[in-house]
């Protein structure tokens, strides 16, 4: 009777292991946000002064789109003939459009809230907000892991450390080049996480017993 | 397996590991292809294949073959009576756990 437990247990872990592999796919893809997260270093080091002029501004905001365009095939042909594709469900939609919905609340209506409070205060309202929605997103979307709570944690403390006043910059573009390295090291950490979830040792035996038919 | 009630006795199709992997899998998404199951449940090309036969010839599965690109792409969906089947089945397992633990503590 203890080796029925045993194998029940067994079955129900690698029961959730399957739903849970299966139900994430689409949203822990962690390469698609590696590329966001250069972009995102790359706008905040061209603005750390003045913002490009009109023509300029013009050339790399297409140039980035082209960029996009093209990486996001490349992505999208690697994930679908490495890992296969899914449709989620459509509690998953849902699910999804809450966490986009307090993504943008968090970051757009709080941060602004704050700024109006306190613009010329000593510390980065916005890379803490950023931090602080993306927190929310996960959690919402995929639960925490261990390294989004570390990385988004340690960019919403740098930004309420005192020191983004006098650094002769404009602290929000200062603040992309954290945010940007937030998201390479989140996507890198996501994807790991993805590719762990597809190792052989789990799925093939869930029952743990085997009946044949 | 079966513990003597006719109440519990285990549906000997879905029971199988890769299959019961299979309908795990499915249970989770509204539809998945083949690259994916394969890659979740671990099995080759063939033993995928040969499971998802039967399960669509038991009216579990619904099996879709198209083409993205040049390249053949075969996605699978539960169907209701396999979304109703696997969820009694994990059911089942599931009062059969509280019955073994329970035996155990006895």
């Amino acid at each position: 009777m203890v080796c029925y437990v045993n194998q029940f247990e067994e079955a129900t872990m690698q029961r959730r292991h399957l739903e849970s592999t299966a139900a994430n796919y689409p949203y822990l893809q962690g390469i698609w946000i590696i590329p966001l997260g250069i972009g995102i270093i790359v706008a905040g080091v061209s603005n750390l002064q003045n913002a490009p002029s009109g023509v300029l501004m013009l050339g790399i905001i297409v140039a980035a789109l082209a960029i996009a365009g093209g990486l996001s095939l490349l992505i999208g042909r690697y994930y679908r003939r490495h890992y296969g594709s899914v449709t989620p469900t459509g509690d998953r939609y849902v699910r999804q459009a809450i966490a986009l919905g307090a993504w943008i609340a968090i970051l757009f209506i709080g941060a602004n809230q704050f700024l109006l409070w306190s613009p010329d205060g000593p510390n980065c309202i916005y890379a803490s907000a950023f931090a602080l929605a993306t927190l929310a997103y996960y959690a919402i979307l995929v639960g925490l892991r261990p390294h989004h709570v570390v990385i988004w944690g340690a960019v919403f403390v740098a930004g309420l450390l005192p020191v983004w006043g006098g650094l002769g910059a404009d602290r929000d573009a200062l603040a992309m080049v954290p945010i940007g390295l937030a998201l390479i090291a989140s996507g890198v950490l996501d994807q790991r996480l993805l590719a762990r979830s597809f190792e052989p040792s789990m799925g093939a035996h869930p029952a743990g017993t085997r009946v044949d038919g | 397996m079966s513990t003597g009630s006719a109440e519990l006795v285990l549906d000997r199709l879905i029971h199988e590991p890769a299959r019961l992997a299979i309908l795990t899998v499915l249970s989770s998404v509204r539809d998945a292809d083949f690259v994916f199951l394969q890659r979740t449940t671990g099995l080759t090309q063939g033993n995928l294949s040969s499971h998802l036969t039967k399960l669509e010839e038991a009216g579990l599965v619904a099996i879709e073959k198209s083409f993205v690109g040049k390249r053949p792409n075969t996605n699978v969906a539960l169907t209701p009576v396999g979304k109703q089947r696997i969820a009694a089945h994990w059911a089942q397992l599931d009062r059969l756990k509280g019955l073994a633990g329970a035996s155990r503590e006895a």
